[in-house]
Order: structure tokens, then sequence, then C-alpha cells
């Protein structure tokens, strides 16, 4: 006869209560606090001066109940539309924007707005602290979290002359990108940890 | 009546021991292994032609007992701005264990160069990432293996500028925000810590 342990072998001591990751195609994943559709990202967005969601960014989410923080991460393409591409990016929960995870992207300017190489793949992540004392959502900060709250990533170009398009392939197989070609999937990854 | 097995299941194999994940906000964060407080970024960081360290990169960190891999994650923004002619911005990075230089980590990173030294627009999110291996017979630091682990160590980056005047990075930056120039606390992003313990 085997030892108890052998078959109820005492659990593992990782504080990752669940793991959401996925390519944004429109897959559907289940964990343990529920199953979670990501977007299908099926074409590129061009920037424009006013903050849009990125395709493939959402996600409505509910945490497990002992969560104490989560890990918000999107990562994707961008390729210039205009110049250097100048564009802004945030993460955004419930409507509000998280300030500090602001960032700017962009490739060098090359002196002629005309020239617009520049493409990379980028991230926008925030770590949500739900050991707060009150909700601070533009700090990314909760004193509870037990329904859905709706986390994405905006971004905008800076003016009419630097921009990019997200989830965007200018260029592919040695020429100009078209149909199916144009667009990159981007993946977005949850972790929840106690 | 129900099978045993029903009410107390087995648990799920896991190899993930524990991840710590903060943003260098001067948070603290509790884990298994211990409570660790990641430094407190809250500014830019202008780096020069000498290594210095990257504010927001350090944590001092034991992992569990029974770990065989530790996954240090460091990400950050880099950005070609500078007050002369960061150009293309290149910079050099080496993560640091414990003051030694772990060489193999080694990285160079920069935008494209303009043919003007003024037009410094780069800007994006770099990381500098490696899995430590504890396994090994002996410590090698150099290459980023281990006997043992057991106290804590000081992970880092270190970085510094390819030359100067031109060719310069700052980190942790944003020139620009909603189509115009920064100010205050706009100047700057934190960067991120994800620690993954493995056995």
């Amino acid at each position: 006869m085997g030892n108890l342990s052998a078959f109820f072998p005492a659990a593992t001591s990782s504080n990752v209560l669940e793991v959401i990751h996925g390519s944004c195609d429109g897959r559907s994943i289940t964990v343990g606090s529920g199953t979670y559709t990501l977007e299908n990202v099926t074409t590129h967005l061009n920037g424009t001066t006013n903050y849009q969601k990125i395709p493939g960014s959402l996600i409505a989410y509910t945490p497990p109940s002992d969560a104490r923080s989560i890990l918000y991460r999107f990562d994707f393409k961008w390729h210039s539309i205009g110049s250097s591409g100048i564009s802004h990016f945030y993460v955004d929960v419930d409507g509000t924007r998280i300030n500090n995870s602001d960032k700017t992207f962009s490739e060098n300017y090359s002196g002629n707005h005309g020239h617009m190489h520049g493409g990379r793949s980028d991230s926008v992540y925030w770590v949500f602290d739900l050991t707060a004392s009150s909700d601070n959502a533009a700090n990314g900060e909760f004193a509870s979290w037990t329904s859905n709250k709706t986390i994405q990533a905006k971004f905008r170009r800076y003016d009419g002359t630097y921009g990019v398009a997200t989830n965007y392939n200018r260029y592919y197989n040695g020429s100009g990108s078209s149909g199916s070609t144009t667009y990159n999937i981007p993946s977005l990854t949850i972790t929840a940890l106690k | 009546m129900g099978n045993l097995t029903d009410i107390f299941p087995a648990p799920a194999s896991n190899s993930v021991l524990e991840t710590l994940i903060g943003v260098a906000d001067g948070r603290s964060v509790t884990v298994s292994s211990g409570t660790y407080t990641f430094g407190n970024v809250t500014g830019r960081q202008t780096l020069s032609t000498s290594y210095a360290n990257v504010t927001g990169s350090s944590i001092t960190y034991t992992p569990p007992a029974e770990t065989n891999f530790v996954s240090y994650k460091f990400s950050y923004k880099s950005d070609s701005h500078d007050i002369n002619y960061g150009s293309s911005g290149i910079h050099h990075l080496d993560i640091y264990l414990d003051g030694t230089r772990v060489g193999v980590t080694q990285k160079s990173v920069a935008g494209n160069y303009s043919g003007s030294h003024s037009n410094n627009h780069a800007s994006f999110t770099q990381y500098m990432e490696f899995v430590f291996d504890l396994t090994a017979s002996s410590d090698d630091i150099a290459n980023g293996k281990l006997a043992s682990w057991t106290t804590p160590k000081e992970i880092k980056v270190m970085a510094r500028d390819y030359s100067s005047p031109y060719y310069r990075a700052t980190i942790h930056t944003n020139i620009w925000r909603d189509g115009t120039g920064t100010s205050g606390e706009f100047q700057y992003t934190h960067p991120i810590i994800k620690i993954t313990s493995f056995k």
C-alpha cells in the first residue's frame, strides 16, 4: 500500500491563482473565475486624434475572491501611418484612465514625413493593487473587485502628421501588405495573484 | 455515497512556486517567500557613458526552497530623446546579480538612425529578461548559473549610452502626451518587474 500523500499530495504553494493568456482571435478561455472570450481581431485600426480602444485589448474580468494583484498586459504591433508615428497609449479600467500607465511610442523621424517605416512590437500594462484601503481607479488601486470590470488599452495619434495604426503590418513578403497580411493578431494576458 | 476523490481532489500539478509582480512605484508585495518592496521611479533617467543602475530595476529576492529556476523580467521604456543629440538612442544594458554582471544578458537597444542626430523620436517598450538556473553544481554567475540561492540577492539592470554627445537615451521617458509635450508627472512612466520561481 502506498503513502496517503501519493494519493493526496500537498497543494503547491504557488500564489498564481489563474492566468488568462491568448491570441485575440475570438477564442474562449475557461479559468477558475469563469469563461472569457477574447476579441476577434481581423483588421488593423488607424489612429485618430481622439482616443480609441486598441482592438483585442478589451476584457471584462472578475478575479478570484482571494486575488491581491492582477497583471494586465496587452502585447501588440504598431506601424507608422504618419512620419515617425508618435502616438499615445494608456490602460483604462471601467472608463478611468490609469495615469501612470501612459506611454508614447514612435520611431525616429527621418526628416521626411512620408517615410513611415517604423513598426514595432510593443506592450501596455498595469499591475492592479487589490489591497488598497479605498478605490482609486486612476492609480489602479482597489479595496475590492468582486464584479466585472472592463479593462482595455486606448490610443491616439499625436496630430495629423504623426501617427500609427495598431495591429498593423505595412509591409509583408517584400511588398506592401494587403488583405489578411495587413494585420497582426495581438495577445492579452491576465494574471491573478494572491 | 460519492468517491473520496470527489471530496478531496488531488491538486493540479504546477511548476510555478510563486510569481512576484509589481510596478516600480514603491509598493510592497507579499508572496510566500517574503515581502518585497519595489523601487519608486519618480522621474526620467538620463544615461551617461558610464554604467549606472536603471531606476526601478532593482529587487532583492530570495526564492522558495524548492526553486530550480528564477525568471526575472524588467519591462521599461526607452527613448532616444536627450537634451542634446539623442540621435538613434543607442544604449547598452546588462543584468547584475549581487553585483556580478551576468554577461549573457548583454543587450544593445536603439531606434533607426534618421540621418540627423536631432531627429530623436524613437520611443518604445524594451525588456531585460533572464532565467537563472539554480541546478548548477557550482556558481557561475556570469552565465546565470548557481548551485544554490538561499539568501537575499539583488537583481538589477545597469545601462550606459553608446557615446556622447550623440547616440544617447533616456529611460522611462514620455516626451509627448495627448498631442503635445509632457510636463510634471506625465514626463515619465513606471517600469514593472516580474519574477517567477519554478521548481
